[in-house]
């Protein structure tokens, strides 16, 4: 149903699923078999972004249905990363789907918003122990923040501990690394799986 | 705009200083938007600002006017938060996209449609014409007006908006009516001599097209080609504005009649979204509008910025069907100095017959 980007009738159907006693980390893994095929639709051009958000906006209502049956435990064992838009800018489409991937993916996501300065992306990892951070940046005259973030968490000391992954308009993987980062997703598919491989999962 | 000899403080900065104490604000704001003198009184410095600046082409707002004053910005007339941020570097006011107001199909329906025949809609257009004429056509002034993508998506928000686009009959319904209030206006600016109408528009991003080519035949594209169509047989050309990677709309764009296309945004993922290459195929079809990337303004030596500024004139602009323009905007990250290294090209290269690289 996700593939279907059924979002009206995917709670129900989950629903349904957990009251006939499918397990619910049966019904997870089948949700995200559908998001890894939008995924792979999109990058072929079969899905285009308004799929791509539609389909996080069908895993979103799933997961609200779904994420109390979750068991402690197996929840806890969730890795978790930062995301942010970076300071003075206010887009957060990419942000957005990039969170709803990462969560279908297995990974949690401390969404701190939009215009977000860096000491609060700071204060975020020292108190989660997030090994990534995903910065977005849609302005050009925003982008310089990447650079902001990069040295305060040098300042604060966590710079080595935290990989800082960066995607938007203006950006292009050596823009990213002059600004700082460690890496540069191209678009939220190539995003998650990068900070996969980022997190080592 | 000191740098110009402009005063600042006039627009939009004291406008917004003086609604805050204002009593009856949306009533005041509605009456200076509708007022053709007052508009011309605003669009006398902004001219004036973009002919010191060297800049030939400026705009009238048609529409995206204020429906609703809130606290730092205004809610307008297609149900978008529109907010006033200050740029930290150098205090300039923008006025920036904050999310959509309506949460529904139901809040949508319920929502003023903007009415094309609305007094503002002219007087803006002819405000702008006005302060032209009085500059001695040194500008050409343009009415902008929006289109049928960004208005529609803008008005939700995109996760909302994507909601609506999987219910067809809604998302029929919403495509509509912004393409009926776009051709409608291009008509009446049409038939008062417009010669050159901008869509406002966006159906892209830097990855590709905000939703399916399908979707676009679907719901844009007959509207752009009626608008067109409108438009040619009173005389008029369109301008359309659309950024990101459009290669897989660009036929159907160079179908609908459109005869210029802006900006061209240099810096999409897509190597082949390339307006050295896209003219090539598309020049005998389409005028080509803008590509100084704003990044290279922002961030690059002036020296790249003008060796690219010349290839751009020297490679397009033989035979005509291009216009030297920004490929997305000039921001304020971008320093006088830089913009002015771009002008400079433009005046030692931007003239007919262009010399040769």
């Amino acid at each position: 149903m996700i593939i279907e980007l059924d979002v009206d009738n995917i709670a129900s159907a989950v629903q349904n699923q957990l009251d006939a006693c499918v397990d619910p980390f049966t019904v997870l893994e089948a949700l995200t078999k559908g998001m890894d095929e939008v995924g792979r639709r999109y990058e072929t051009n079969e899905y285009f972004l308004a799929e791509l958000v539609l389909a996080g906006e069908t895993m979103k209502e799933a997961f609200a249905i779904l994420k109390p049956h979750l068991t402690t435990s197996n929840a806890d064992a969730r890795t978790q990363i930062i995301a942010a838009t970076v300071r003075g800018d206010n887009h957060d489409i990419g942000k957005n789907i990039l969170s709803t991937m990462l969560l279908s993916a297995g990974i949690d996501v401390i969404d701190l918003g939009m215009d977000c300065p860096a000491d609060k992306i700071v204060q975020a990892v020292k108190g989660s122990g997030a090994k990534v951070v995903a910065l977005s940046c849609l302005l050009t005259m925003t982008m310089r923040e990447i650079s902001t973030v990069d040295k305060a968490l040098r300042d604060a000391g966590l710079r080595d501990d935290v990989k800082l992954i960066v995607g938007g308009a203006p950006l292009n993987m050596a823009i990213a690394k002059e600004l700082g980062a460690d890496d540069y997703g191209a678009d939220a598919i190539d995003g998650v799986r990068r900070i996969k491989a980022l997190l080592e999962v | 705009m000191e740098h110009y000899g402009i005063p600042t403080g006039g627009g939009l900065t004291s406008g917004i200083s003086a609604l805050k104490y204002l009593p009856f604000k949306d009533r005041i704001a509605n009456w200076a938007v509708s007022n053709q003198k007052f508009l011309a009184k605003g669009y006398t410095d902004y001219y004036e600002f973009l002919r010191r600046v060297k800049i030939d082409i400026g705009i009238s707002l048609v529409t995206h006017t204020q429906r609703k004053i809130i606290k730092g910005g205004i809610i307008d007339e297609f149900g978008r938060i529109m907010k006033f941020e200050e740029y930290e570097g150098d205090g300039t006011i923008i006025t920036a996209y904050h999310g959509g107001y309506l949460k529904n199909f139901e809040e949508y329906e319920s929502w003023i449609r903007p009415d094309p025949h609305e007094p503002k809609r002219l007087a803006a257009y002819l405000a702008g014409k006005e302060v032209q004429e009085q500059m001695n056509n040194e500008i050409l002034s343009v009415p902008a007006i929006g289109g049928m993508m960004e208005p529609s998506w803008e008005a939700f928000g995109f996760e909302r908006f994507s909601r609506i686009l999987g219910h067809p009959k809604q998302a029929k319904k919403v495509f509509d009516d912004n393409g009926e209030l776009a051709l409608e206006l291009t008509k009446i600016l049409a038939d008062h001599g417009a010669e050159l109408i901008l869509i406002w528009d966006d159906y892209g991003f830097k990855n590709g097209p905000f939703m399916s080519p399908k979707s676009f035949r679907t719901y844009v594209f007959p509207w752009l080609k009626r608008i067109c169509v409108e438009a040619h047989k009173r005389g008029s050309k369109i301008l359309l504005h659309s950024d990101g990677d459009l290669m897989l709309l660009f036929d159907d764009i160079v179908d609908c009649g459109v005869d210029a296309l802006n900006p061209i945004e240099p810096t999409t993922a897509n190597p082949e979204y390339d307006i050295f290459k896209l003219k090539e195929k598309y020049g005998d079809k389409i005028t080509f509008v803008g590509n100084i990337s704003p990044v290279m303004l922002a961030e690059g030596t002036i020296s790249e910025i003008e060796d690219y500024s010349k290839k751009l004139i020297q490679e397009l602009a033989p035979g005509g069907g291009y216009i030297f323009s920004s490929g997305h905007s000039i921001n304020p990250a971008i320093t006088v100095d830089r913009w002015e290294a771009v002008m400079r090209v433009r005046e030692k290269y931007g003239t007919y017959p262009i010399q040769a690289s």
